[in-house]
């Protein structure tokens, strides 16, 4: 299998019987063979194929677990989707349209989720290595290796080796999504999942395949005061902004605004 | 004058010493430290830690600005005691830099910026006038808004007498043009 094989091979990553299993296990046989002749940059663009197929795969399953009511499930293969992409981006130059296209997608879809809150951690980092070649992070005499940089199909992270960890606070803008926060009314409701997923529901009943073309469209629109009778002055705003009701949407005659969500697409 | 509703600017007076003197600065590192143009400061008792902590990623940030300049560049901490704190909150922290002189800022922001620009801002996001138009922009959806730097630059001249602190805390996205702002607020 040479690079032009692996590329009309890629031709098909959008079909719905692509079997992404089997050709990552050919694309990771490829990369050894490559890693092998000590052949980095060979290696390394096998590896861009790599992700390249993991995105498309990821997103099919973000697709199938929406279509499952597994919202959760999705939101968390969503992040990992996203994951790939940045790591991708920041080894290679040129622009990739269908990715661009998932992540685009992606974001259409983090955009209706109702998780407004998430658990974050707060970590002391005292040992760090090096994911290539095991050396530890010391701060003057690093190794040679740049993280996000890809050496023989290889991507350097940077391990922690010793933490302490500080406390959890709760953020609306995590680093890890996934840390989504479920209250519960009782605690035997441990693993229950109230949130309102209305609008994911609404684009499931609209999305019929993985690529199919939609976007989303948000619009201003207000409720009136009236609907929010038990507000008083000194509660947070309804609308989000993260002001009080006074200082916010109190003083639009037009009432307390909200987002509405448009999805526009293309049934093709 | 100052433009930019993110950017704080203050008359300080930085004093290197209090560092140099501090029990996580070791004496044999003194010499190189007084005669670099471009420091990194910890952060003390951040969190009520008790120990002096560098967020996380400044070993990246580190590494890419001695490998950008000719400028002698050093940090704050004796190897051992380096350590860095995750705060895991989407934000990009980057810390507290000691600059000396006009050459080293113009050096370092120029360093800051295009490693910001290179490893922040997201260019795949489409923007008319510089603003984002992505949709899930406007969503008051915290997680998906753009990215947010902070970093606080303490610059003296390099006869002491002359000493001003810029606080950043904004889109990363305004941070080239904010460079530019702190340059010609120095030389004012």
């Amino acid at each position: 299998m040479n690079n032009v094989d692996i590329e009309n091979l890629l031709e098909s990553l959008c079909e719905t019987n692509f079997d992404y299993i089997s050709v990552l296990k050919q694309l990771n046989v490829k990369k050894e063979q490559y890693i092998s002749l000590h052949q980095e940059s060979e290696a390394n663009l096998v590896w861009v194929y790599e992700q390249i197929v993991k995105i498309n795969q990821g997103f099919v399953e973000i697709y199938n677990l929406i279509k499952s009511e597994k919202y959760y499930d999705a939101w968390c293969e969503a992040e990992r989707v996203e994951i790939i992409i940045n790591s991708l981006y920041r080894n290679i130059t040129n622009k990739v349209e269908n990715i661009d296209f998932i992540e685009h997608q992606i974001r259409n879809i983090q955009t209706l989720y109702p998780y407004t809150l998430f658990a974050s951690y707060e970590a002391i980092y005292k040992r760090k290595k090096c994911s290539i070649c095991d050396q530890e992070i010391s701060i003057r005499n690093q190794c040679e290796h740049i993280k996000g940089k890809i050496y023989y199909g290889r991507e350097c992270i940077h391990v922690v080796s010793e933490v302490k960890v500080l406390g959890i606070s709760l953020v609306k803008n995590p680093v890890h999504k996934f840390a989504v926060l479920f209250p519960s009314k009782k605690e035997s409701d441990s693993k229950a999942d109230n949130y309102n997923y209305n609008a994911v529901k609404f684009l499931s009943e609209i999305w019929s395949s993985p690529y199919m073309y939609w976007d989303l469209e948000i619009q201003n629109k207000f409720k009136s005061h009236s609907d929010f009778a038990s507000l008083s002055e000194a509660d947070m705003c309804p609308c989000d902004s993260g002001n009080f009701y006074k200082e916010c949407c109190q003083q639009n005659l037009q009432g307390i605004r909200y987002n509405h969500y448009v999805i526009l697409y293309n049934n093709k | 004058m100052n433009n930019n509703r993110h950017l704080q600017v203050s008359e300080t007076y930085f004093s290197i010493n209090n560092y140099i003197n501090s029990d996580f600065v070791s004496s044999d590192l003194e010499e190189d430290i007084l005669s670099s143009s471009i420091l990194f400061l910890p952060l003390v008792d951040f969190r009520e830690s008790g120990r002096p902590l560098f967020h996380n990623g400044t070993s990246d940030f580190y590494n890419f600005c001695k490998k950008s300049t000719d400028e002698k560049v050093d940090i704050c901490i004796d190897d051992d005691k380096y350590e860095e704190i995750a705060l895991c909150c989407a934000d990009y922290n980057f810390g507290d830099f000691l600059i000396i002189g006009q050459l080293a800022l113009n050096i370092f922001t120029s360093i800051l910026s295009s490693y910001i620009y290179d490893r922040i801002v997201n260019k795949r996001l489409q923007t008319k006038n510089g603003e984002p138009t992505d949709q899930s922009f406007i969503s008051t959806k915290s997680y998906l808004a753009p990215p947010t730097v902070r970093f606080e630059i303490n610059v003296k001249d390099s006869i002491g007498k002359k000493s001003k602190k810029f606080s950043y805390e904004g889109p990363a996205s305004e941070v080239s043009e904010v460079m530019e702002q702190i340059k010609q607020i120095w030389n004012e």
